[in-house]
């Protein structure tokens, strides 16, 4: 088989990667730094809540809001935000949170029901999105419109998780700027890091592609894939496993390395499941990760690392993608997906799968916008 | 004849830092006996000032006075951030450049006063210059 005959959109996406960041980049910039100094100083408590992919870059944006900010951050499903949170947690005092709500499109209802329901108690609310016309552009009070051109291809999704991501990223530093708990050196030196970290991990690419690839030649009849991770990088193993099912419509599941060994080691035919692994050096868990590997090597099972370790760390016998080491850790998840989006892209061409099955109509678009949009919303007191 | 020299230097947060030094330094390299000295920096939110030499805790009442005076405040219109906006406001008011009497190769005020550079929003990376004018 020939890597030049298969294309799939999440492929063609990790290829323009770097173009897409610098956008939003530049984008986002001068709107963070409108957003007013004395809410950010107020600020005693942050929510971040989505749907999906926009839910799983709260998660992955968790570790740098608590490293810059040293603010308490809590990430919650828009469900659990919009219906079951106390509403004593979103008043103006004494908590005083800010609310950050993402959705591309800012028409997912339950997003739009957070927002509202924030608005109500008093909550300082920013929306991410790509629509600043969008009902939840204008339920929330500030607006971080990424800016992502309106032609670009962005299903299932990559450019969009990383768009928000960056902006979250960005919104911490405003925040770290202001309250003084990163110095204006600190400041200038992330601001170019996370640029250059992008870039250097582009370089990798073609590497990265060509490795993908032969792992999805091996992998394309696997009857599953299992994603471990911790903390920020459970996020980018929870988005991995989305995109098996977005992507090709495989069987898949996820969990952190240490529930992993009480559970999902347990998956009957281990060899016929592709393991996942998301780990890095400076990880406080680290060394749990590797009796998590180790056990995957006992019971057999393909599996892949992606990891700023470098494959030595490792057994012999993993698929290792070592991505360079950020200056500061919480930038991770911004690249480290890209592997297994790849890898998923190349299964979904090599099976001809189109991705969120879009040649069966029940699978139709207009079926997902009564599913996911449009929905009754309700505001709970 | 005028001589000119920049230096550069990393701030601390609410760092004195004395650059007296860098200006007997710059004096003597120009070989200019009697005229004027210069030192300008052009950060809008860090200063160059002159008082007399006395010691730690003078520096530490001038910081703890200059942020009495100026605080960091969240109500300024500039939006930046509240050590930024005050920082501007300190360099207004603190000055940031200090020019002194050449005579006979030493400034006239050598030995009693020292010279130094201000940071009001730092750690930065920040530069200034020393101009020395005469013959």
């Amino acid at each position: 088989m020939n890597r030049n005959d298969y294309d799939d959109s999440l492929l063609r996406q990790a290829r323009r990667m770097e173009e897409y960041i610098n956008i939003v980049y530049q984008n986002v910039l001068p709107q963070v730094k409108k957003l007013p100094v004395k809410e950010i100083w107020d600020v005693q408590k942050v929510f971040i809540s989505g749907c999906g992919d926009s839910w799983l870059a709260g998660i992955a944006a968790k570790p740098a809001f608590e490293s810059v900010t040293k603010i308490e951050t809590n990430v919650m499903r828009a469900i659990e935000f919009s219906r079951f949170l106390n509403s004593k947690n979103l008043g103006y005092s004494p908590n005083t949170p800010l609310v950050i709500l993402i959705s591309y499109s800012g028409t997912a209802s339950r997003v739009i029901e957070c927002a509202r329901r924030a608005s109500k108690y008093g909550a300082n609310t920013i929306a991410i999105t790509n629509n600043p016309e969008s009902p939840l552009a204008k339920e929330c009070r500030y607006l971080i419109h990424v800016g992502l051109p309106e032609d670009g291809e962005y299903q299932p999704g990559l450019t969009t998780y990383n768009a928000s991501l960056l902006a979250l990223f960005m919104i911490a530093l405003r925040i770290g700027r202001v309250r003084n708990t990163i110095s204006p050196l600190v400041y200038d030196d992330i601001n170019r890091e996370l640029l250059n970290f992008v870039s250097e991990c582009q370089k990798k690419n073609d590497e990265f592609e060509e490795h993908a690839f032969a792992i999805a030649e091996k992998w394309k009849d696997l009857k599953a894939e299992d994603f471990i991770g911790d903390y920020g990088d459970y996020a980018t193993a929870f988005f991995g496993s989305a995109k098996v099912i977005e992507a090709f419509g495989g069987y898949t599941t996820y969990d952190d390395s240490e529930d992993w060994c009480h559970i999902n080691y347990f998956l009957t035919e281990p060899e016929r499941i592709g393991r996942v692994v998301v780990t890095n050096k400076s990880t406080p868990s680290f060394g749990r990760v590797l009796e998590t590997i180790n056990a995957i090597r006992i019971i057999n099972s393909p599996c892949m690392i992606i990891s700023d370790a470098k494959k030595e760390e490792f057994p012999e016998t993993m698929e290792v993608f070592t991505t360079p080491t950020p200056k500061y850790f919480w930038m991770n998840p911004l690249v480290q997906h890209i592997p297994f989006d790849m890898v998923a892209g190349y299964i979904a061409a090599i099976k001809g799968v189109p991705s969120f099955r879009r040649d069966d109509e029940r699978y139709s678009s207009d079926l997902s916008k009564s599913r996911l949009k449009g929905g009754t919303e309700i505001v709970i007191i | 004849m005028v001589y000119m020299k920049e230096y550069t230097l990393t701030t601390g947060r609410d760092s004195l830092q004395s650059i007296t030094a860098q200006l007997t330094e710059t004096i003597k390299e120009s070989g200019i006996r009697n005229g004027v000295v210069v030192a300008e920096t052009a950060a809008s939110t860090a200063g160059i000032f002159r008082i007399t030499s006395c010691g730690e805790e003078v520096l530490d009442d001038i910081v703890k006075e200059m942020r009495r005076i100026v605080p960091a405040r969240i109500n300024f219109y500039h939006q930046d951030s509240p050590e930024n906006a005050a920082g501007h406001i300190k360099n207004c008011l603190f000055g940031s450049s200090v020019s002194m009497i050449l005579k006979d190769g030493k400034l006239l005020c050598e030995g009693k006063d020292d010279v130094f550079f201000a940071e009001y929003d730092g750690p930065r990376e920040r530069s200034y210059s020393v101009c020395v004018m005469g013959e």
